[in-house]
């Protein structure tokens, strides 16, 4: 039964804008560090853009499984660093290829904020 | 996302969520020893980690999403939801449920008959072009071709692969353990090929086989050579004798092949291509008694064929006009093409689409049944609907939720038709008569699809309109959970269906009780004899022919007759007279020609003792004598019916007459006068003559053998009288001669068997309809009703309120139907023969019969609504 609507389709909304971002950061991570879970992949994002840019991991873990499905990446189970057991992520051929295309995308996007930051 | 994927991860969820339930708990554990490194206290660490987390439960209802298709979810949640509905109301969906499943189990059995009769494709290559070649005369019909006409096809015409035929005959072989009567067939060397015949064993027959003065060989059926040869190995190179010739056995068929014409062959000979078959002016030139059997070349159309033999047909009637002069004028006489999966389902065509027919009647009486109580379960629901639309569900997803609600209904009923069906099948396949069939009938997959396409198609009709009329609800009134303003109006609606229900059953009632009555009258019409006891078997008589075979019988008969227990036996042409159709002339009458040529009689050629085998009466004068032979005058014996006709006022003995055809005709004498026979389908009298075995030749007789009272036939003791005197005398058909006759009315018994179970489901699916909507439309009232009788309304207003609409439109629907059941009976009557004609009684003892009925499913329910007590059912309010 499902009288009530679910409210996901809100939810989804606000989440929308920086879903194209938050691929792309991930994409970008596992292009340039090789295989890494998704704690990696928060810390290093952190630690790269010198804690200005911050992965919520309600969010992380959302999208490297639709990522997952997409087929842009491949999950793993494997023995972490300390001997734990972790899921690692690694970038598919086709991930690859999403990657640059969200790459142009952004470089596009960000250089038209910019032309429009300097002339208005 | 591939949607495969996602509905497959359904059944992972539970093993997917423990894997992402470990998953957090790594990032957490990671972020707390982060916290502890940089010299949190455990508790700040933990409460960091999930603070930098945020909402764990979001995230993990998202991940679903992500991965699971969630119209499956839904669509679970919908069925599941249907479930709790349809079980707060288990009467109802119970009486739903089973009359979908006996719909659709009824038309799922029919029409497994209807795919073996009909449908389905012939299980051999190319049999898509396959087709049967007939001659017909425009002016009405139709004939075999003569051999010397399909070997003309075969060389003229462009339309065809292969030009091919056969046909059957009786042989007896000797043998084994005793003389057996087989049935075989005469093929040309293709036909055997053409229809997928394969060899087990040896090979198939060649044309050379057919030429004159070859060797004689045979083929075997699988069946046969196990059954009489105990699938010898090395049967091939055996000989056995064949119509008194010895055969060399050239091969034996696989099992899987079919001869569809022909029907149960167990051997097969050559057709002789000698000139007395394929020269014009021979002997048997114009024997038109084989069945010819073609293939189309490929991308030829059967209009190209017919187009293609009818100039053959031209150049045949230029060339030999003397032969095609009585067909009358050149553009009469055609030749056919026929496809072969057409004529093999001919046959049964006619009565199978009548059952069919009825079997749908049947179905929409399921149907309606069904829709009624989908409509009250709308209507039960509109206030929920009301809500949920008034919460914002959308009417799609609200159209959606009854779509599922029907759809469990298609698949319960569907199943539970499908068990239904398979019951029914096991009974029909030893019940129907023999019909040409491909394969078995059988649930194969055309009829699982068909019930799937019958399940889902009934449930959607009758589910469907209701769906979308209910599911754009009133929310006012609805909301305020009343009831009672729409139920007058809807009520309308149900009584329409009602009347249908009515109507639909009758149509089917006045069949069966009209089927059944013509049966009655059937077995009564019969008179003049008696089978009871009598054993009936055939015999083909071996000797040459003419006096000689009658003396053979005579000498069958004596040995007979000195068995102890044996009181009569005899020897006929036919079990009992005929149709008249033999013309006779009377000797020195003054009556014109014009006047005699229209008369006519049976003719029966028989023992003396025939008489007494049957019990027929001997009115006047005497039976044959043993002296009655060829050499003799010859005589004739005729009944009573014949004397009346033409001799009333005289005697009968002594009078003289012409009959019999060609070389049968003589002129008789007639010695005794016995009384009328009615055989089977014959309601009146007509004029019978017997003529003695000893002065007319029949090789294919049946011998009758009435045993002493109170004794068994010992039909051993039979065949061995019948050996002493020919040991080689194939004795064959053994049956009771009352089952026998039985048997003749084997097709109206069939229907009206079907066809009053199907009645019969109609009418108890019917009652069992009106009686459920009654009873919910009363329940509905309660509150109306306490309110009536507390204003002071009596017993017979309420009753008149609640009953007496529902039989208003039982009335029209009765009218309905006896209209349609008069067409129906014209339909009937054109397949099933001796079918009375429909009479008014029997439609109104019928409809009478059923409106007794529904009256009482209708008061009953109704009556229940008066013993509700008013001041308590308004104190609830």
């Amino acid at each position: 039964m499902s009288i009530q609507d679910k409210p996901r389709r809100v939810r989804d909304n606000r989440r929308d804008q920086l879903q194209g971002t938050l691929d792309l950061l991930v994409l970008r991570t596992l292009a340039a560090g090789g295989p890494m879970h998704g704690y990696a992949i928060t810390e290093r994002v952190e630690a790269v853009s010198r804690d200005v840019l911050r992965i919520e991991a309600g969010s992380l873990y959302p999208a490297l499984h639709r990522m997952t499905e997409a087929g842009w990446v491949k999950a793993e189970w494997s023995t972490s660093e300390r001997n734990r057991r972790a899921r690692y992520y690694t970038l598919t051929t086709a991930g690859r290829k999403r990657l640059a295309e969200e790459e142009d995308h952004w470089t596009q996007l960000a250089a038209a904020v910019g032309r429009v930051l300097k002339q208005a | 996302m591939s949607m495969l994927r996602r509905l497959l991860n359904r059944r992972r969820e539970q093993a997917l969520a423990e894997e992402f339930d470990e998953e957090i708990e790594f990032h957490l554990q990671q972020r707390i020893e982060r916290n502890l490194r940089q010299g949190m206290d455990e508790t700040a660490a933990r409460a960091e980690a999930r603070r930098h987390f945020g909402n764990v439960h979001l995230a993990r209802e998202d991940m679903r999403q992500a991965r699971v298709a969630s119209w499956v979810d839904d669509f679970l949640s919908d069925v599941r939801y249907a479930v709790r509905v349809f079980a707060r109301q288990p009467v109802l969906t119970g009486i739903a449920v089973l009359t979908l499943a006996l719909g659709i189990g009824a038309n799922a059995a029919i029409y497994s008959v209807l795919n073996a009769v009909l449908f389905r494709p012939l299980p051999f290559a190319d049999a898509d072009r396959a087709v049967l070649l007939n001659e017909r005369l425009r002016s009405g019909g139709g004939m075999s071709p003569t051999i010397p006409e399909i070997l003309d096809i075969r060389a003229r015409s462009q339309s065809f692969d292969v030009v091919t035929f056969f046909d059957t005959r009786d042989a007896q072989i000797d043998g084994g353990s005793e003389p057996a009567h087989v049935q075989t067939a005469r093929v040309d060397a293709a036909y055997l090929p053409l229809v997928g015949a394969r060899p087990a064993l040896g090979r198939l027959l060649t044309e050379a086989d057919s030429a004159e003065g070859s060797p004689r060989v045979v083929l075997l059926s699988d069946g046969f050579w196990r059954r009489n040869f105990g699938a010898a190995p090395d049967i091939v190179g055996r000989t056995i004798t064949v119509n008194g010739a010895s055969h060399q056995i050239a091969g034996v068929l696989s099992p899987d092949s079919h001869m569809f014409l022909s029907g149960g062959q167990e051997m097969y000979v050559p057709y002789p291509l000698v000139p007395t078959y394929t020269q014009r002016t021979a002997e048997f030139a114009n024997v038109r008694r084989v069945m010819t059997v073609g293939r189309l070349k490929r991308g030829v159309s059967f209009e190209a064929a017919s187009a293609d033999l009818a100039s053959v047909a031209a150049g045949l009637i230029a060339e030999h006009p003397h032969l095609y002069k009585e067909f009358g004028d050149a553009g009469n006489f055609v030749i056919d093409v026929q496809p072969l999966r057409e004529a093999i389902g001919e046959s049964g065509q006619r009565p199978l689409f009548l059952l069919f027919g009825a079997v749908i009647v049947v179905l929409l009486i399921a149907c309606v049944n069904a829709a009624q109580f989908l409509m009250s379960h709308a209507i039960e629901r509109e206030p929920e609907v009301a809500l949920r639309s008034a919460l914002g569900a959308g009417r799609a997803r609200l159209v959606r939720q009854f779509l599922s609600e029907t759809l469990l209904l298609a698949v319960s009923a569907g199943a539970l038709g499908l068990a239904l069906a398979l019951g029914l099948v096991a009974l029909l396949r030893s019940g129907l008569p023999p019909m040409l069939m491909v394969g078995e009938v059988d649930l194969d997959l055309r009829v699982l699809g068909f019930v799937a396409a019958l399940a889902l198609g009934t449930t959607l009709v009758c589910g469907l309109v209701p769906s979308l009329r209910y599911s754009r609800p009133q929310l006012g009134p609805s909301l305020r959970l009343d009831t009672r303003g729409g139920t007058t109006r809807r009520s309308r609606a149900r009584h329409v269906l009602v009347a249908i229900e009515v109507a639909l059953s009758v149509v089917l009632l006045v069949q069966a009780v009209l089927l059944t009555r013509s049966l009655g009258a059937l077995q009564r019409d019969q008179s003049g004899f008696s089978a009871e006891s009598v054993m009936s078997m055939r015999i083909r008589g071996m000797a040459g022919g003419g006096p000689a075979l009658g003396m053979l019988y005579q000498r069958y008969l004596e040995s007979i007759g000195g068995l102890a227990d044996i009181a009569h036996a005899a020897v006929s042409s036919s079990v009992l007279p005929g149709r008249p159709s033999t013309p006779f002339t009377l000797v020195g009458r003054s009556d014109t020609v014009a006047a005699q040529s229209r008369q006519s009689t049976s003719y029966q050629i028989v023992s003396a003792d025939y008489f007494d085998v049957l019990g027929i009466p001997l009115r006047q004068g005497r039976t044959f004598a043993p002296t009655d032979t060829a050499s003799a005058a010859p005589v004739a014996i005729v009944n009573e019916e014949m004397a009346r006709l033409h001799w009333t006022g005289e005697n009968p003995i002594g009078q003289r007459l012409v009959a019999g055809s060609g070389p049968r005709e003589a002129t008789m004498t007639v010695v005794g006068v016995v009384g009328n026979v009615r055989p089977p389908f014959q309601t009146g009298d007509v004029p019978q003559l017997y003529v003695s075995y000893l002065q007319q030749a029949e090789p294919s007789m049946f011998v009758l053998v009435r045993p002493r009272p109170d004794r068994p036939v010992m039909v051993d003791m039979i065949k061995r009288a019948i050996w002493s005197v020919e040991p080689r005398q194939a004795v064959f058909d053994i049956r009771a001669l009352d089952e026998m006759l039985a048997q003749a009315f084997q097709g109206q018994r069939i229907m009206a068997t079907i066809i009053g179970s199907f009645a019969a489901l109609a009418f108890v699916m019917s009652i069992a309809g009106i009686f459920a909507v009654i009873s919910y439309l009363t329940s509905r009232r309660l509150k109306e009703i306490a309110l009536r009788r507390a204003i002071g309304a009596q017993a017979p207003d309420v009753l008149r309120l609640l009953a007496g609409h529902t039989l208003l439109w039982t009335l029209i629907g009765l009218a309905a139907g006896a209209g349609v059941a008069t067409l129906a009976s014209g339909m009937l009557s054109a397949t099933v023969r001796g079918l009375l004609p429909l009479d008014l009684a029997t439609v109104a003892y019928t409809s009478g019969a059923y409106l007794i009925v529904v009256a009482a499913a209708t008061v009953i329910p109704a009556l229940q609504g008066l013993r509700v007590d008013p001041a308590s059912m308004l104190r609830a309010e």
